[in-house]
């Protein structure tokens, strides 16, 4: 492959309400913006940054008024809403900063719950289950695995671990990951964090991890400030 | 992406089975009012066919209509058996039979008649009365029982029966100096026939010897052998039924009888009566099928309710889903097919209550109200369109929240906001 960027967006922008677009309206105004396959990269945004227009975009769920985003060299910009979803289901892993599980299913399924929605994920996680339990066990919740529980009874840091097992099955090229810490005390957020990037590198998937918060950067191979690529300037909250 | 739906519905299951249960009780409403109607109409209709002409006391058209051949109300007042004597003689006449009412057995009425009633009374599509066991009355003493009598009092040829004075069923006064033996049961008609039971005129005119204004004449006692040496021509009869030898004679008869001289005395068609009644009975029906309308609308307007209540504690659901890659039409899907299906276990849940109610008031409702429920059964068409509509409407119900999702879907992208 010639091009190695998992992440490629080019001169975009977006903006609320395409309808009557004017400029102040701007949100993201990025003119470059490149990150590497099997990058883990910090980026840095204070709320109102747009950072979370960034993700949706980046996750397909939005689509620009101007430029180009290339995800592993396929433009998406123009494709339609049905091949985005299809694209982020096979491709992209994403974690919220909480709730992320679905409380009527129990831990392996809400980990297998991507297999559900992409073959191409299914296929790579081989047998589902099997792989959902390694993830599970990785990620030091081999105790939880069997017993019948409720998601909701796990602590948030649990949670976020099976999320993390989650966004990991089938091994998608990218992770999407929105704050998953903030909810997290220091000592859990240092050890989610340390178990994330060490799955992000055995399986050489790229992280685009979002936050506000300086002091995690020393987990990420580079840190972008969101201020310093896009144009527009934050509006405060 | 279903078994998700069915395992999210469960996880609400407190809240999905109160709307199961709405959705539920409106489809039993809806139904049973439509059965009621459908089956009142039937057992109308079915009970007096082949009558030309029925004829009592002056009073009104609906009264007459409703004592003689339905067991509902009271008889208002007796005709001489010399004007019967002298109407069913008439040339235009083919059969004429004789009904004397106001007395009861354990609730059931007593018609007091003529071997004729078993020749001539047609029901239905002018099937005639048969016995299933036994034959009509022989002897003085014989009664022969309805088989709604039969069924319910568990009687069998030969069982001993005493008649009750007046058509209270707590009456005291009973005529039991002179038993009845059972000497035949009728077949099921599915009319109020079922629910009588038949004494000649003769043994009316026998238990009534001794008595006068509703009580025993003191110190004149007949029994039972005696009665039978005595003249027991009738004196007077309730009402009587006409078969006249041709259909176009019947309002001219009905006239003549009209104008009758000796007494006061009226000749309706159960027909036109029957189609009267019918008027006044379509209002009331209408009006149960207008509120049970709303009670549907009652039913969907819970069911959105509930899912709108949800669809806000679900968004951060909908979310998830979207992330792992449910497209907004997916999540659409999802939200219709709860709808859907909860109208669908509720149609389901709706007309099983239904058959188990029929089961259980259908004795009440005969034996109270002379109204016979069909057994429950397959839907008719009638029912299949209510709830063929009822289905429709869950699923239009079942897109309101889902297009609002859908909104949310597009709106929230990863972040959902609350």
């Amino acid at each position: 492959m010639t091009n190695t960027a998992a992440i490629e967006l080019k001169q975009l922008k977006f903006a609320w309400k395409a309808k009557d677009w004017k400029a102040k309206e701007i949100v993201l105004d990025i003119p470059q913006l490149q990150i590497p396959k099997g990058e883990q990269v910090f980026l840095r945004g204070a709320s109102g940054s747009g950072k979370s227009t960034l993700l949706n975009l980046l996750g397909g769920l939005m689509s620009p008024q101007q430029g180009q985003i290339k995800l592993l060299d396929q433009a998406l910009e123009n494709r339609s809403q049905r091949f985005r979803d299809r694209f982020r289901a096979d491709h992209i892993g994403v974690l919220f900063q909480q709730f992320n599980l679905l409380p009527y299913l129990n831990l392996v399924d809400n980990v297998t719950l991507p297999c559900r929605f992409s073959t191409l994920r299914r296929q790579k996680a081989g047998n589902p289950e099997a792989t959902a339990k390694q993830l599970l066990e990785a990620l030091g919740l081999a105790q939880y695995i069997d017993r019948p529980i409720q998601t909701a009874e796990l602590s948030i840091g649990q949670q976020q671990r099976v999320a993390a097992a989650r966004a990991l099955i089938g091994q998608p090229e990218i992770l999407l990951a929105d704050e998953p810490t903030s909810a997290l005390d220091s000592d859990t957020r240092d050890q989610f964090l340390s178990l994330l990037s060490e799955q992000c590198a055995k399986h050489q998937m790229t992280l685009v991890f979002v936050s506000h918060d300086v002091s995690l950067s020393h987990h990420f191979d580079r840190v972008i400030d969101l201020s310093e690529i896009n144009q527009v300037e934050a509006t405060p909250c | 992406m279903l078994t998700l739906a069915l395992k999210s519905l469960w996880n609400r299951r407190g809240t999905a089975a109160l709307t199961l249960l709405t959705i539920a009780i409106s489809v039993l409403l809806l139904t049973g009012v439509d059965k009621l109607r459908h089956d009142a109409r039937e057992g109308f209709f079915n009970t007096v066919s082949g009558t030309d002409l029925i004829v009592g006391a002056r009073s009104g058209s609906l009264p007459l209509l409703l004592y003689s051949v339905f067991n509902i109300g009271q008889p208002t007042n007796n005709i001489r058996w010399s004007s019967y004597q002298q109407i069913a003689s008439n040339d235009q006449v083919a059969w004429s039979i004789p009904i004397t009412l106001g007395d009861s057995h354990r609730g059931f009425r007593v018609v007091g008649t003529t071997g004729a009633y078993f020749e001539h009374y047609r029901f239905g599509k002018n099937q005639p009365v048969s016995f299933s066991q036994g034959h009509q009355f022989d002897d003085l003493f014989d009664v022969v029982i309805g088989a709604e009598v039969a069924r319910a009092l568990n009687y069998a040829i030969g069982d001993k029966v005493v008649i009750a004075h007046g058509l209270g069923r707590g009456s005291f006064a009973n005529h039991d100096d002179k038993p009845f033996q059972v000497s035949g049961i009728l077949r099921p008609t599915g009319t109020a026939i079922d629910r009588n039971l038949f004494i000649s005129l003769a043994a009316w005119e026998a238990i009534h010897m001794d008595w006068r204004a509703g009580t025993r004449i003191p110190g004149l006692n007949v029994d039972a052998d005696q009665a039978r040496e005595m003249d027991l021509t009738p004196t007077q009869i309730t009402a009587f039924l006409l078969g006249l030898e041709s259909r176009i004679s019947t309002f001219h008869l009905q006239r003549a009888i009209n104008n009758f001289r000796a007494e006061p005395v009226q000749a309706i068609l159960p027909g036109v009566a029957l189609q009267e009644l019918w008027q006044v009975m379509s209002i009331a029906e209408r009006t149960l099928i207008i509120i049970s309308g709303f009670v549907v609308f009652a039913g969907f307007t819970g069911m959105l309710g509930m899912l709108l209540t949800s669809l806000n504690e679900r968004r951060r659901e909908l979310a998830v889903l979207r992330a792992v890659g449910a497209s907004p039409f997916r999540i659409v899907i999802l939200l219709v097919f709860e709808a859907v299906l909860l109208t669908f276990l509720g149609i389901l849940l709706g007309l099983l209550l239904l058959a188990l109610i029929t089961l259980g008031v259908q004795d009440w409702l005969a034996l109270e109200y002379g109204i016979f429920l069909s057994s429950p059964g397959w839907p008719n068409a009638t029912q299949w369109k209510l709830m063929g509509a009822v289905q429709l409407a869950g699923l239009f119900t079942g897109l309101i929240p889902a297009w609002r999702a859908y909104r949310y879907t597009l709106a929230d992208g990863l972040t959902p906001r609350l």
